[in-house]
C-alpha cells in the first residue's frame, strides 16, 4: 500500500459514487431521475450511495413540487467539486509515477 | 491502487462526463461542412452559366425564394448537419443543455423570419451576416459543452458578422467569398480540435 493510496478520497473512491460525482461535476445538478436512469442505477443504490454523498457535503438536495409532483435535485457543493478534483490529480499522480 | 486501475477509473469517469453531454458536434461533420464552404464560392462561379445568361434574379419573387432557400440551407449545413446524435444518454439529460435548447428554437425562429423580411425588402446583403451572427450564437451557446476552440470562433463569427452588417454597406460583391473562406477553414480547425481532443 503506498501513501497515494491512502491519499484517494474513500467517499468517492466506490464505483457508483465516483460516476455520480463524474455525472454531476459536469451537469452541477440533476434530478433524481433523471440520474438514476442515465447511469443505469437502481434505488436501492440511488438511496444508499446518494446518503453517503449528502454526509460528506459533496452534495446538496433540493426538494420541490412539480406539476403536484415531489422533485429530488441534487447539487455539487464546492466541497464536492474540490474532492473531485484532488481525487482526479491523485489518479493522474498514480499513472504517472 | 496501480497505474492500470488509474487509468480505467479515469476512462470511466472521462465516458460519464461524456454521457451527461447530449449535444456534441461530429468532428467528421465539421471538416466535410467546411469543405463544402470553401467549395461555394467556386460552385456559384460556375452555376453563374447555368442560366445562359439570363438573369433571373431580377425576377423579384425568384429572387426572394432563392435567398430563402439557399440561406436556410447554409444555416442547416452550419449548424444542424455538424451536430451528431448522442447514441449513450437519453435527450435532455444535462439541465444547462435543456436550457441552451429553449434559446436554440426561438434562435432558429429568429433567424428564420429575418431571412424571409430582408429578402422581401431586398436587403439580401444583410441576410450573409445575419445567418453568420445566428450560427455564432448557436455554437456559443453549444461550444461551451464541446471545447474552449468552439467558443472562441463561435466569438469571431458574432463579431464577424457585425463587421459584414456594417461593410455589406460598401457594396463589395466579394467580400462574402472572404467570409465563406472563413467559415470553411475554421469549421475544418473545429472538426479537426475535437477529433484531437478525443483522441
Amino acid at each position: 500500500m503506498t501513501d497515494i493510496e491512502l491519499k484517494l478520497d474513500e467517499v468517492i473512491h466506490q464505483p457508483v459514487r465516483t460516476k455520480i460525482m463524474a455525472y454531476l461535476i459536469n451537469t452541477k445538478e440533476c434530478d433524481y431521475t433523471t440520474l438514476k436512469n442515465a447511469l443505469g442505477l437502481s434505488d436501492g443504490h440511488m438511496s444508499t450511495h446518494m446518503k453517503r454523498l449528502l454526509m460528506s457535503e459533496y452534495v446538496s438536495v433540493e426538494k420541490k413540487f412539480e406539476k403536484n409532483k415531489p422533485k429530488t435535485t441534487y447539487i455539487i457543493t464546492a466541497k464536492g467539486k474540490n474532492g473531485f478534483k484532488k481525487y482526479i490529480e491523485t489518479l493522474k499522480i498514480i499513472i504517472n509515477q | 491502487m496501480d497505474k492500470e486501475e488509474a487509468i480505467k477509473q479515469i476512462e470511466s469517469i472521462n465516458a460519464v462526463i461524456d454521457s451527461s453531454n447530449t449535444i456534441l458536434f461530429s468532428e467528421k461533420r465539421l471538416i466535410i461542412s467546411g469543405i463544402i464552404f470553401l467549395f461555394i464560392p467556386l460552385i456559384e462561379y460556375i452555376t453563374s452559366y447555368l442560366t445562359f445568361g439570363i438573369n433571373i434574379l431580377s425576377n423579384p419573387v425568384i429572387n426572394i425564394i432563392i435567398q430563402v432557400v439557399f440561406f436556410y440551407l447554409l444555416f442547416f449545413i452550419c449548424f444542424h448537419f455538424s451536430k451528431m446524435k448522442n447514441k449513450i444518454v437519453k435527450p435532455s439529460t444535462n439541465p444547462i443543455l435543456v436550457k441552451a435548447l429553449g434559446i436554440h428554437d426561438t434562435i432558429i425562429i429568429t433567424m428564420f423570419a429575418s431571412i424571409i423580411v430582408l429578402a422581401i425588402i431586398g436587403r439580401g446583403e444583410l441576410i450573409f451576416p445575419f445567418v453568420y451572427i445566428f450560427v455564432g450564437l448557436l455554437f456559443n451557446f453549444f461550444g461551451r459543452f464541446t471545447n474552449k476552440l468552439v467558443t472562441i470562433i463561435s466569438w469571431s463569427y458574432i463579431i464577424l458578422g457585425l463587421i459584414f452588417m456594417v461593410v455589406s454597406g460598401l457594396g463589395s460583391n466579394y467580400l462574402w467569398i472572404y467570409f465563406m473562406i472563413y467559415l470553411g477553414i475554421t469549421y475544418i480547425l473545429m472538426g479537426v480540435s475535437i477529433k484531437n481532443s478525443r483522441g
